[in-house]
């Protein structure tokens, strides 16, 4: 497996501060006529929140709004900064919950999971809580199905205790590339074996859709053993489920957060607006397992192929 | 059975430490507090790696059959064996008076030893003769998932006695299955096949299955020779087997296997009209322990220690008669035996480069075997055998993989042998590749072959010499150079394995009879014959011969309609003028063909027939002319229950035309089966 997907070109060192890149990104961000005070909220100071701020910054057109660092969730974050900012860019689920605690500002949430925020919308009613999430649209999935496998006619949808609010979605989306649907709900491991064996019966792909029971190793484990026994292709959310086995996957990294970030950024004018929704990723990657594929004895396109041919059409 | 008792109890001590192991390593499922973001950066620890998928035809170094879930139900065969018609060029045959044979392309015997078979990687060719007690497996059809089969000589891949080809019995994985499914035969003469499959699972971290059945069967009635005004004999059996498989996550990349394996039961085997044969039981017991411990290094790279452990024991006394002369005496014939086998394999693959994958292994096995009877002491005989096996894989170009592997072994008998093979596949696109192979391999001599003073005895002396090695042997010796081509048209549902061979044999190890006088050395001292005329039979190495061929597999599936796959394999042996045998030339059949229709019907029916036919050949040593034959299998299924599940009813009629020709013309007749099948899941 090779992901198509760029990682991050970082290659600094790891004890290196991020406020180090947020003061890089300050000093780029002169205000323009109608910039926004943004306060900018991280997680962790490494891994994905300094992906996401890295690639923010190289994508962020210069001058447009005020970035500051307002510290990381875990420590004390800067109060007044929160208080005064017109929008707090909160970077992952513990920013965003602690934004949300500490600040009465609009928050705008990235690198985190559409159940994370509609149970944070739920807990903090009336407040301005927008996002750009990590979940795909569905029809996306199904139009990696469709990319990948030009003649399939069936994919089998695999839902979880969380990922169940999105049974209702699933048929306009399937039919959108037609694709027959079957759909098995299950929330324990004695119960994956059957759902698998009643959606792959009569051949097709599986579709796991993220979940935190669905999606975890040993859920996952059990899903690719039995869909291979069944000679079933699994598309999968992650490119670790890639790696693992799944043939392939649509994704949105960290690096395609912070560039539509920095789209919706670069054209707001108004707080607002920019939290007023929760928004799916425009940007993606795609990748692909091909000795999954090559035992499968599947000829499937090259990843930028694959891409193209998910996004023509695609409904955010 | 040290090692069994030290697993007493696995089912209990596997589900505590999987329950703990589960908590412990956070491999249990669902998690309340895991974050919607984490679904999407979690690591998942690598699952379908090379090990575990299926290498493709188009990449593979030899040719490979796969006779999948598909292929096993709707053949309707209910004996492993038998699975192994559906692969091009594979002979099957089965007599009354022993287990059923399988050998490649000829050169079988009642006895064949010729093709490495193994269960989920572990080999279970006996050590005794080297063959495969395919009656008495201590699994069924039921428990199994494939059966992949290498077609031809693949010593560097799987060392000595990978020699005409290798057969891997891939059985259900425990993670994959659910459930408890209760499976019944019955059919016409008696026949009965009663089994139970149950499925555990300990949240993850512990996968079993249990599976056990007993089926009895009549294989063989008395078969009237007309010629010889002669009732040859009958074989009806009876057998318990269990199985027990589990798969236990230690952590993310660590993997514990267990499985053990018995069968049990009598054979009820001889004719009234032999003298030397008369009818009996005999008595066979298999026991099989494999554990395995598997550690993923990362998505290329992983290491694999495994340790078997096989017991055969073999009981049959009867009493033999024999008159010379005025004189007529009777004494006793046994096939006691008792034999152990341990297995110890360290295996560690890897990728080198973006182009280079590499694979590295050693093993050693030792074997044990005691029999008064086949071997002339009461005493344990030991054998033992170490090897280092290796191969890499190197793409210098997108269209070009170049295969270079080898085995380099010790073994008590035979010496220092080693096994190269070079393997070159081209692709012609994305859907297609030709292959070409060559390199050498080796068939060591079996204990039998090596130790075999094999006797009948009465009150200190011996009656009579059945099998006997007077010099030691040297290994079988095969040079191959094979070319292939492979296609997968997926858009036409069909795939092509075709390929040309030629194999060139050297110090064939056959038999030969030999007389009191005519035998190499004098008699012992304590031989005593009734009938001095009784011949003896001695190993040796025969002289060398040529075998060429060309087979092909079209496999064609259309969704909804159903599958055909057809099989077609030619065969001549020459070059080997003038024979030691005249029956190794013979023992090919020129062509041979298998076809296994599948019809899907509305109402969820599915119909199948399997078609066999051979050209006019000998099974040697023992077995004797099967004439060109025909023969038909149908099968009628129906599946119900819930969609997916297992659940289903079916006839199956083995044989349609009646009794056919099995193993010698002159001897044995095997019955036809027409059974009915119930599947029931829960």
């Amino acid at each position: 497996m090779r992901g198509s997907v760029r990682r991050s070109g970082w290659t600094g060192s790891l004890r290196r501060s991020v406020f180090a890149a947020l003061g890089l990104v300050l000093a780029l961000a002169v205000p323009g006529a109608a910039a926004m005070d943004v306060a900018v909220l991280l997680s962790e100071t490494e891994g994905r929140s300094r992906e996401f701020m890295d690639a923010l910054d190289g994508a962020l057109r210069p001058g447009k709004h005020r970035l500051s660092a307002a510290g990381v969730a875990s420590a004390t974050p800067a109060a007044e900064m929160l208080a005064r900012a017109e929008l707090v860019l909160a970077v992952g689920l513990p920013a965003a919950e602690r934004a949300l605690r500490d600040s009465t500002r609009p928050v705008l949430a990235v690198l985190v999971g559409e159940r994370d925020i509609a149970r944070l919308r739920q807990a903090h009613p009336g407040r301005g809580l927008g996002a750009v999430v990590l979940d795909q649209p569905l029809e996306r999935y199904m139009r990696l199905v469709r990319a990948v496998l030009p003649d399939a006619q069936r994919v089998g949808v695999l839902l979880g205790p969380d990922s169940r609010v999105l049974i209702n979605g699933l048929v306009p989306a399937a039919g959108a590339v037609r694709l027959q649907l079957g759909v098995q709900q299950v929330s324990a491991l004695s119960e994956l074996v059957p759902a698998l064996d009643t959606l792959l019966f009569e051949g097709g792909a599986l579709l796991p859709l993220p979940d935190s029971f669905v999606s975890g190793p040993a859920a996952a484990r059990t899903i690719l053993l039995t869909s291979y026994r069944h000679r079933s292709p699994v598309f999968a959310h992650s490119a670790a489920y890639v790696t693992a086995g799944a043939l392939a996957a649509v994704f949105s990294t960290p690096e395609h957060i912070a560039a539509d970030v920095a789209e919706l950024l670069g054209s707001a004018t108004d707080p607002a607006a920019v939290v007023r929704k929760v928004r799916h990723p425009r940007r993606f990657g795609v990748a692909v397992n091909r000795a999954v594929a090559r035992a499968l004895g599947l000829v499937v396109a090259d990843e930028q192929v694959l891409r193209e041919r998910v996004a023509q059409g695609a409904s955010e | 059975m040290h090692a069994v008792k030290i697993f007493s109890h696995p089912l209990a001590r596997g589900l505590r430490l999987g329950a703990g192991c589960a908590v412990l390593f956070g491999l249990a499922g669902s998690d309340a507090d895991v974050r919607a973001s984490d679904t999407f950066f979690a690591d998942i620890p690598p699952v379908l790696t090379a090990s575990r998928l299926a290498q493709s035809p188009l990449d593979a170094p030899a040719p490979v059959t796969v006779i999948d879930r598909e292929m096993i139900a709707a053949s309707g065969f209910n004996e492993i064996h038998d699975l192994l018609r559906l692969v091009p060029g594979f002979l099957v045959a089965d007599n009354a008076d022993s287990a059923p044979a399988v050998a490649s392309h000829g050169l079988g015997d009642a006895y064949a030893r010729r093709i490495k078979v193994m269960i989920d990687g572990r080999t279970i060719n006996s050590p005794l003769w080297g063959n495969v007690i395919w009656d008495n497996l201590p699994l069924r059809v039921d428990d199994i998932d494939r059966i992949e089969v290498v077609r031809g000589p693949n010593g560097a891949a799987y060392g000595v006695n990978a020699f005409q080809g290798v057969v891997n019995i891939i059985t259900r994985a425990p993670t994959t299955e659910s459930g408890h499914t209760l499976i019944t035969r019955i059919g016409r003469n008696g026949f009965y096949d009663h089994g139970v499959r149950l499925n555990g699972t300990g949240e993850g971290a512990f996968d079993w299955r249990l599976s056990a059945s007993r089926r009895a069967e009549t294989s063989f009635e008395p078969y009237y020779q007309a010629k010889n005004r002669i009732w040859h004999s009958s074989e009806s059996l009876t057998r318990s087997t269990a199985n027990f498989s589990s798969t236990l996550q230690l952590s993310a990349t660590d993997e514990l296997s267990l499985q053990l394996g018995f069968s049990e039961g009598p054979t009820q085997r001889g004719a009234e009209a032999y003298s030397d044969y008369p009818p009996h039981t005999e008595r066979d017991r298999a026991l099989h322990l494999h554990l395995g411990w598997q550690r993923r290094i990362d998505a290329d790279s992983g290491l694999s220690l495994q340790y078997s452990q096989q017991r055969e024991q073999a009981s049959g006394t009867w009493p033999v008669t024999q008159r010379y002369q005025d004189l007529v005496a009777t004494f006793p014939s046994s096939r006691d035996s008792e034999v152990r086998r341990h297995d110890l394999e360290l295996q560690y693959d890897t990728r080198l480069g973006e182009r280079l994958t590499a694979m590295l292994g050693l093993g050693v096995r030792t074997e044990h075997a005691r029999s008064m009877a086949l071997f002339g002491t009461g005493r344990w005989l030991d054998d033992t055998h170490g090897q280092v096996f290796g191969s890499v894989s190197w793409k210098p170009l997108d269209a070009l993989t170049v295969g270079l592997g080898g085995t380099l072994e010790y073994h008590d008998y035979s010496g220092q042998l080693f096994s190269p093979r070079l393997a070159l596949n081209h692709a012609l696109g994305a859907d297609a590749a030709l292959r070409f192979s060559t390199g050498t391999a080796y068939r060591a001599p079996s204990l039998m072959e090596s130790r075999a003073f094999q006797t009948d005895r009465q009150d200190g002396v011996i009656r009579r010499i059945h099998y006997r090695v007077f010099d030691p042997l040297e290994s079988e010796r095969m040079r191959f150079v094979d070319l292939g081509y492979v296609a997968q048209l997926r858009s036409l549902g069909v795939m092509l394995d075709a390929r040309l061979f030629r194999e060139h044999y050297r110090r064939f190890i056959d038999d030969k009879s030999c007389w009191a006088h005519t035998c190499p050395r004098p008699e012992p001292a304590d031989y005593l014959p009734i009938d001095p005329g009784k011949k003896s039979f001695y190993f040796f190495n025969a002289n060398d011969f040529r075998m060429t061929g060309a087979e092909f597999t079209l496999d064609w599936r259309r969704e909804g309609w159903g599958r055909a796959v057809l099989s077609q394999a030619f065969i001549r042996i020459d070059g080997g003028e003038p024979y030691s045998d005249r029956d190794i030339p013979e023992s090919a059949p020129d062509s041979m063909t298998s076809l296994l229709l599948i019809k899907e019907l509305p109402g969820r029916w599915q119909a199948s027939l399997g078609y066999y036919h051979n050209a006019r050949y000998y099974w040697m040593n023992g077995g004797d002319i099967v004439p060109s034959s025909d023969r038909v299998d149908l099968r009628l299924a129906r599946r119900f229950g819930a969609p997916g599940s297992d659940n289903e009813f079916s006839i199956s009629a083995l044989s349609v035309k009646g009794r056919y020709v099995d193993f010698h013309e002159g001897k044995f007749r095997h019955e036809p089966q027409l059974f009915a099948t119930l599947r029931i899941g829960w």
